[in-house]
């Protein structure tokens, strides 16, 4: 079992099967975790104190401004492929 | 008890509720068997009801305390906050205070096992995919739900592979193990080769807390015959959960 102080930042997932939260751990600090009814027992046992407002409302999710395809001038150019090398399925 | 009484001395020492005060007129100790301790010092009459320090009891100092003793502790009343030295703790079944923080003088052999029970425990690594657009460096966390990882490897099938052009001017190149964790995909394009691209046949989210241990950029190439071609990047790596 993993000891933690403080849950806090409480938002649903994309798939709203999971809560992202900051939660404080006793020898690690504050840490980004994503609580899951389906998980190890103490992220169970924090997914279930969210749900039942310990630690505060829960805010719906919010959309990544990265979803969908990307537009290749927002790609760092140390990542980009020059389009003429790009290839064609056989 | 220096002085011998009579009994009109004796008789003299009563106070005025007719009480002789012990301290006067009385000889030697009165012993155990007659409900004292049949000692004139405090060490003596322990000694004398079997309760030697160091011997049947502990003292509630600690000094002369060494020794077997079945002593069963148990209450918030007896917790013992510090202690400075011990032999062999053979079992601890709660930490109650948030867990060991430290470990000083630890010496011999310790048996900790590291290896996770499954691919999702704490100190599991896997290979997975950033799904957001932060940047991470190794060292960095993230929420589990930030990073995929696929649950299903499939073939590379040939109509699946780039290559750099049409006819390909170099050989084409597998990359095995890549997958499309949606909505960000991956891919690897080896210098002067080709791009390798599986499409999945399956991924799972993660959770919990995961430190990146490497990271590889990816860029992802799309073709559509009606918007032509689309791109995404992500990063990807291996990554352990800490938490």
């Amino acid at each position: 079992m993993m000891f933690y102080t403080t849950v806090e930042n409480l938002f649903w997932s994309k798939n709203r099967d999971m809560i992202d939260c900051v939660v404080n751990f006793v020898d690690m600090g504050k840490l980004p975790f994503s609580a899951s009814p389906n998980d190890l027992p103490h992220s169970v046992e924090i997914y279930n104190r969210c749900i039942n407002g310990d630690f505060g409302p829960i805010a719906d999710y919010v959309p990544q401004p990265h979803e969908g395809p990307q537009d290749i001038s927002k790609i760092p150019p140390s990542m980009q492929i020059p389009t003429s090398t790009l290839g064609e399925i056989l | 008890m220096t002085q011998a009484y009579n009994l009109s001395q004796l008789a003299n020492n009563l106070n005025t509720s007719g009480q002789l005060d012990a301290t006067d007129g009385l000889v030697n100790a009165v012993p155990v068997a007659n409900g004292g301790t049949g000692a004139s010092s405090a060490s003596g009459a322990r000694t004398n009801l079997g309760l030697t320090i160091g011997t049947n009891v502990p003292s509630p100092t600690g000094t002369g305390a060494s020794g077997t003793w079945g002593i069963s502790i148990s209450g918030n009343a007896a917790t013992a906050t510090t202690a400075s030295f011990a032999t062999n703790a053979s079992f601890a079944t709660t930490a109650a205070n948030g867990g060991v923080t430290s470990v000083n003088g630890l010496t011999g052999a310790v048996n900790v096992s590291i290896v996770p029970s499954g691919i999702t425990e704490i100190g599991s690594v896997l290979w997975a995919v950033n799904t957001t657009n932060n940047n991470f460096l190794p060292g960095n966390t993230t929420s589990g739900s930030n990073l995929k990882y696929p649950s299903n490897i499939s073939s590379i099938a040939p109509n699946y592979i780039y290559t750099e052009s049409n006819p390909s001017s170099v050989p084409n190149t597998e990359i095995r193990g890549s997958f499309n964790g949606t909505p960000m995909g991956t891919a690897v394009r080896l210098n002067l080769g080709n791009t390798g691209y599986v499409q999945p046949q399956g991924f799972t989210t993660l959770s919990g807390t995961w430190r990146f241990l490497t990271i590889v950029p990816a860029v992802l190439s799309q073709y559509d015959t009606k918007i032509g071609w689309t791109y995404s990047y992500s990063y990807f790596g291996l990554a352990v959960r800490i938490s």
